[in-house]
């Protein structure tokens, strides 16, 4: 009888036992408390990344901006249909190169193999993908193993509604959020079982108020204009 | 150095030259009512050359017949001496077949029987039927062709004497002639007294039996090389399917590479010409993000760009066009770095040839104080400008802005930090003068602005 070694597979990150200390490439995502409950301490630098939500224009831009703050090297990052156009002044207000992230516009159904293509690559560090379309999981499992053949991170943004689908993905995790501040919450990730929601408050620091009185002047200019 | 030449007949160019696929079909060639070649398959049905048409298509009833085609045997054969011009500098295209002088190729490609057999070789892996004799004139090289011999250099003079005068291309009246004074070889002729020859000889035979016997040199017009690439191949069955059209692809990008590579030089753009079967053409223009030469390259974003196009009819005709050449220059590799800038090229190709050339940009700051005008996504990746510090800026811009109303409150939106004014653009007849605002809107952060003419409110971005 012939006996296979799983060893191989064990060494490469290939394949975990749940609850068992892995040592992971990771990277840092930039958020503490969120770091704490993810298997080595950061998102899976090699991995596919699935990330459920309902507000795909903010959540996920606003965690792939913290990693990318933390993880800049030669490599490009590349937004894959994003809802909006990506503002060069902010990216750089932000802390990051604008020449070093690209941003590709496709058609749903082009989406799996330009996924592919970009995960394959080695010039590519990592890619946030939003897609309104739905993947199988063969066309999921063929993104997991690119993203472990080029090494590269993938964060694939989809809807909460695919949350009790099984999906190849070897991390999932849903963000949602509330006034003040918003959750991660880890429901799938290697070497780890499921974990509550971290819940991070908003930073709203940037923002300075501008005092009432001064509004009200605007305000009542605005409409004396009108009339 | 003493001359060699090399005699390449191709036996089947007047098929090949219509459609490479000829070897699949019963397909005759004629000229004024006669068949002047037949595919391996007519042939098996009993079509020969000489034939009538009508005997012909007794024979073999589902024979397809093609006019000759004078100009595409010879766009052919100049493709062939592209091909030949990479055994030698000295390629010349006579009686229907290349000329090639091999004596000062030996030192790159060793003697006169392995220059044969790489030629040999390369013809039989494109199938294509060579015949091949070598002569110290061409005409020398021309009387074993048509024996179908191919003498070594050192039997050149024995073969010759034995060689019959049949075999020499003298028209039929001085042939008879000839033979009417007792030459019946070349040996003949050649131990008759020179004096002898020229005064019992007409004087044209005389040129050409004294140039077959290697003592005088006739002047061949030597080709030369066109600055830009373009081959074609001719299909008689048009191609109907994408994948059909790949090995065709295939053959002419290798073509391409062997070409660029002989030059030292890459292209960033090429062209594919598509000929339909019902006349009409189209071209597919395939754009580089850096300079190629490579037959994988020049194929993966060309192949990508084809699938994404539907084909209305079969194609009948294939081309492809290099005009834009470059120095090649060697990929720069970094041992410190993980991957080299050739991927993303090569990356970058593939994307844009499948999903289109507006598909990718960079984001990137321009100098220019209105927001819109900014920020540029820019393909080519320009270098974003060095600028004061600014304000805030949203991650995401809404373009275009979409129109609130005439009261950011009444829309839901709770203003927070402002007003930023913005006035400007006198100069390109785009004026804007708005006040920007920061507001709270439905648990997220929008960048607002009033136009300070119209007074409407318009979203103009998001924040995270």
């Amino acid at each position: 009888m012939q006996t296979v070694s799983l060893r191989p597979l064990f060494d490469a990150g290939r394949l975990w036992k749940g609850n068992s200390t892995l040592t992971l490439p990771v990277t840092d995502t930039g958020l503490e408390p969120l770091n704490a409950t993810l298997t080595g301490g950061g998102w899976p630098a090699h991995m596919m990344i699935e990330w459920l939500t309902d507000q795909p224009e903010s959540l996920p831009i606003h965690c792939a901006l913290h990693t990318w703050r933390q993880h800049q090297d030669d490599r490009w990052m590349v937004f894959v249909n994003p809802p909006h156009t990506p503002c060069a002044e902010a990216l750089l207000q932000q802390g990051l190169n604008p020449q070093r992230i690209d941003c590709i516009q496709c058609a749903d159904q082009e989406s799996a193999w330009c996924l592919e293509q970009l995960a394959q690559s080695a010039c590519i560090a990592s890619i946030v993908a939003w897609s309104a379309g739905t993947y199988h999981n063969t066309q999921l499992r063929r993104l997991q193993l690119a993203c472990q053949q080029g090494q590269t991170q993938l964060f694939l943004v989809r809807e909460t509604t695919v949350r009790n689908h099984a999906s190849p993905a070897p991390m999932r995790a849903q963000l949602h959020q509330d006034q003040e501040r918003f959750a991660v919450e880890v429901f799938k990730q290697p070497g780890a079982s499921a974990k509550p929601a971290v819940w991070i408050p908003h930073a709203f620091d940037w923002v300075h108020t501008t005092p009432p009185a001064q509004r009200k002047i605007t305000t009542i200019k605005t409409l004396s204009d009108v009339h | 150095m003493t001359p060699l030449y090399m005699q390449l007949d191709f036996p089947e160019l007047p098929l090949e030259a219509l459609g490479v696929d000829y070897q699949d079909l019963k397909i005759a060639v004629y000229a004024q009512n006669l068949v002047v070649k037949a595919s391996p398959k007519a042939t098996a049905s009993g079509v020969l050359p000489g034939m009538t048409l009508q005997l012909a298509l007794t024979l073999c009833p589902e024979l397809k017949t093609l006019p000759a085609a004078p100009n595409k045997q010879r766009r052919l054969l100049y493709q062939l001496a592209h091909w030949a011009y990479q055994y030698s500098h000295q390629v010349a295209i006579r009686n229907q077949g290349l000329c090639i002088e091999i004596a000062r190729s030996e030192r790159l490609f060793g003697d006169p029987n392995s220059i044969q057999t790489q030629l040999r070789q390369a013809c039989q892996s494109a199938a294509r039927p060579v015949r091949m004799a070598f002569g110290n004139t061409p005409e020398m090289a021309d009387v074993f062709l048509k024996q179908g011999i191919c003498p070594e250099p050192h039997a050149f003079a024995d073969t010759l004497k034995q060689s019959p005068l049949s075999a020499t291309p003298i028209p039929m009246a001085q042939l008879k002639r000839l033979t009417n004074m007792g030459f019946r070889t070349l040996g003949d002729y050649l131990q008759m007294p020179s004096r002898s020859r020229q005064k019992r000889i007409p004087e044209s035979t005389y040129r050409l039996l004294e140039a077959i016997s290697g003592r005088s040199q006739t002047l061949l017009q030597w080709f030369a090389p066109a600055p830009n690439f373009q081959q074609s191949l001719e299909f008689l069955r048009g191609l109907e399917t994408h994948d059909m059209l790949r090995f065709p692809m295939h053959r002419l990008v290798q073509d391409a590479e062997r070409w660029l590579r002989q030059r030292q030089t890459a292209t960033d753009r090429i062209q594919w010409h598509l000929a339909f079967e019902r006349g009409h053409h189209e071209t597919l223009a395939v754009r580089f993000n850096q300079p190629q030469w490579q037959a994988d390259a020049l194929f993966d974003s060309s192949w990508l760009s084809l699938c994404g196009r539907t084909l209305k009819e079969p194609i009948t005709g294939l081309t492809l066009q290099i005009q834009e050449l470059v120095s090649a220059t060697p990929d720069r590799r970094d041992l410190f770095l993980k991957h080299n800038d050739s991927d993303r090229h090569r990356l970058l190709d593939r994307l844009r040839a499948r999903l289109g050339e507006q598909a990718i940009t960079t984001p990137c700051r321009l100098p220019d104080p209105r927001p819109e005008k900014a920020n540029c996504c820019n393909e080519e990746g320009q270098h974003s400008a060095v600028l004061p510090a600014l304000p805030p800026r949203p991650i995401w811009l809404v373009e275009p802005p979409c129109l609130i109303g005439t009261s950011p409150e009444a829309s839901g939106h709770r203003l927070l930090q402002g007003p930023e004014r913005i006035e400007s653009g006198w100069w390109d007849a785009q004026p804007v003068c708005r006040k920007y605002w920061v507001s709270w809107y439905q648990e997220r952060f929008a960048w607002i602005y009033q136009d300070q003419h119209l007074k409407s409110w318009w979203l103009a971005g998001w924040f995270t």
